[in-house]
């Protein structure tokens, strides 16, 4: 199947007065319809400029897509489109579920007119009514009881994970191909979120759209996409399939991420892995490796120079000099080795 | 543990607020515990549930509507002006959001120095010998003491946060929420540091979080809240593996596993809609409105928490 959406050598940078800010560092990535792809990384890491970019969502924030970025949406360029086709791609094609629905939906509008605004603006020939009985459809799709006397509530009437729905409500609106979450439950507690995650999925499975899930929670992902994108400082230092990843992770960046989570081996009370120190300042040029000075195993090289991604397999890379057939061959730790046996 | 001495014990406690309309929102709901010498007691439980109140009126920082908290069997309202410093002193707070806690306008140093202002009689070379020793022992090196809070990253604050709970040599720490707003590498750090501490100096520990794993880690008991409600408590291993109130079971099946075989969504043990409003919980078990095993008895009266095992508390009919 052809890729749905391909992006190549995304560059993103925010100008601010203190210098500039490379938030985004050449970035390339395809997803194909259908498929569930999940960008992992600790805040700062670019995972959210990333898919903004994708949508061009910078409002009037000093973000600026660089010179050479593609981002190639059935086959038309992102970067470079007109606002007015744009206009087009937002809510029908691509539809973005954001992080806090307190604050991403408008306190002023009921959830019903937020839901039928989008449909109206994709499809001018729909009456009002009819658009009304497909956001009556819609809620009763995401799950929210008595969809009828929900549309009329306004959103500090609805609980975290209700608002939720409702956001997801309007992101499925225009049936979009690809859907865009940005850490879609990171602010709902864990019994809301396993409700939202099985939502997502069921949605995906019916309307075989693409998706985009964007987490720091490693927890999650496995359960939930087919691929997984490790983000750092901007770069993309591992990808891989979901059993890639957990099996035979290779980025000493990842295998700290998988480390940091308890897990049910554990003995409680010993030590957890931990990442020493601090993630680095996007305004520096970064031509060594951005995750050296933090990593177990960095030797002189990756002081030197950034590593370029190596291909393990057609759908496994990583960005890391451990993989150069120079390099001294080292061991996971032994957390991670365990993972094998199952 | 050491020795099984209780250091706070919370008797029936309530907490009502007013709410509009001459309502009352009930955040907590007649919860009874001890915390011993040495332990980590954890508190679990969805937002809303009461947690936070529950340490707040621990330290005194709330008064409770009915019940009492017992500081090593004296009642905190007992306590004298002498006493009453004695037990500030011994009983510390870290709070949850690293950048709001700790006032911008103030060093570092001062911030640790402000507890040994109040409670230490210290010459200036005093303090700041003990303010080094404070940040080293937290993994900050000394000249962190003239530095101000903008300057420092959210893991950073947090060991100050810490630095500072820790300055006044207290026995007790309430620790609401300290690593909810940090990074995940972050959030081990804090985690093994909090442990470290504990072991070196023999401090006890609150420990509330929403975080399931990261409670099963650092405690040693824990207590799940619902609505107001404590409805089990026991060892975390137990409370892990065997949990018997049906909540407990749906909170602990909804944790994500990071296991591409394994799917927690789907596996999970699902719940009926949602928390009820704490203004109009249901009259009996507060559970029962989205209790696969709901019975007549449950609507009718509230079940009384009891010891099915040694150690192992559950407030449930049914069990």
């Amino acid at each position: 199947m052809d890729n749905i959406l391909e992006v190549k050598n995304l560059s993103v940078s925010f100008m601010s007065y203190i210098g500039e800010i490379r938030a985004v560092r050449d970035v390339s990535f395809s997803l194909k319809p259908g498929e569930t792809l999940a960008i992992v990384g600790e805040s700062g890491c670019g995972k959210t400029v990333t898919v903004k970019a994708l949508m061009r969502l910078f409002g009037n924030s000093a973000a600026v897509i660089k010179e050479g970025s593609q981002i190639l949406f059935r086959g038309q360029d992102i970067a470079k489109m007109k606002k007015t086709d744009l206009y087009n791609i937002r809510g029908s094609g691509i539809g973005m579920i954001f992080q806090d629905p307190m604050t991403s939906l408008n306190p002023t509008m009921n959830v019903g007119d937020q839901i039928v605004e989008g449909i109206r603006t994709h499809d001018q020939k729909i009456s009002r009514r009819d658009a009304i009985a497909r956001a009556v459809k819609l809620l009763e799709l995401v799950g929210i009881p008595s969809p009828e006397e929900r549309i009329k509530n306004y959103p500090h009437q609805l609980s975290g994970g209700m608002r939720q729905r409702v956001m997801i409500a309007i992101a499925i609106a225009c049936s979009p191909d690809i859907i865009i979450a940005d850490e879609p439950t990171t602010a709902l507690d864990v019994t809301i979120q396993a409700q939202v995650l099985e939502l997502l999925r069921e949605l995906k499975d019916k309307l075989n759209t693409a998706f985009i899930l964007v987490t720091h929670d490693l927890g999650i992902v496995f359960d939930f996409s087919d691929r997984i994108q490790v983000m750092y400082a901007g770069r993309i230092v591992e990808r891989g399939t979901k059993h890639e990843i957990y099996k035979n992770p290779v980025h000493p960046y990842t295998w700290a991420l998988l480390n940091s989570i308890p897990r049910r081996g554990l003995q409680s009370k010993d030590e957890l892995y931990s990442i020493k120190g601090t993630p680095p300042d996007l305004m520096l040029p970064l031509e060594s490796c951005p995750f050296a000075p933090r990593c177990d195993y960095a030797m002189p090289i990756c002081k030197a120079r950034a590593p370029q991604e190596i291909a393990l397999s057609d759908t496994h890379g990583a960005a890391c000099w451990l993989l150069h057939s120079m390099a001294p061959k080292v061991e996971r730790p032994g957390t991670l080795r365990g993972a094998d046996n199952e | 543990m050491s020795e099984n001495k209780v250091i706070f014990e919370a008797k029936n406690l309530k907490k009502y607020f007013p709410a509009s309309g001459g309502k009352m929102v009930r955040a907590v709901d007649d919860v009874s515990f001890s915390i011993s010498e040495g332990e980590t007691f954890g508190l679990v439980g969805e937002s809303g549930c009461g947690k936070t109140t529950c340490g707040r009126m621990l330290l005194g920082v709330y008064p409770p509507t009915e019940g009492e908290v017992l500081y090593r069997g004296r009642g905190l309202g007992t306590l004298d002006r002498h006493e009453r410093m004695d037990f500030c002193k011994n009983v510390q707070m870290i709070f949850q959001d690293p950048y709001a806690c700790l006032d911008p306008r103030m060093s570092i140093g001062s911030i640790i120095a402000e507890g040994l202002h109040v409670h230490f009689r210290l010459n200036q070379e005093e303090t700041m010998k003990r303010v080094k020793e404070q940040l080293d022992r937290v993994g900050l090196t000394s000249d962190y003491a003239s530095r101000f809070p903008h300057e420092l990253s959210g893991g950073q604050r947090q060991r100050v946060g810490i630095a500072r709970a820790l300055a006044v040599e207290p026995r007790f720490i309430v620790c609401d929420e300290p690593i909810a707003a940090l990074d995940v590498s972050i959030q081990a750090q804090i985690v093994n540091l909090m442990i470290q501490l504990q072991r070196e100096l023999k401090l006890t520990y609150l420990f509330i979080s929403h975080d399931l794993s990261m409670v099963r880690h650092i405690s040693d008991r824990i207590g799940v809240m619902y609505l107001g409600s404590l409805v089990e408590l026991a060892g975390n291993v137990v409370i892990h593996e065997k949990p018997l109130h049906p909540y407990t079971q749906a909170l602990f099946s909804a944790i994500p596993i990071a296991d591409p075989d394994h799917s927690w969504i789907s596996d999970r043990i699902r719940l009926e809609g949602e928390i009820p409003s704490p203004l109009s919980a249901p009259p009996g078990c507060k559970f029962s409105s989205r209790c696969r095993m709901c019975t007549e008895e449950c609507r009718k009266s509230p079940p009384p928490l009891r010891e099915v095992e040694p150690g192992h508390f559950v407030a449930c009919h049914r069990v």
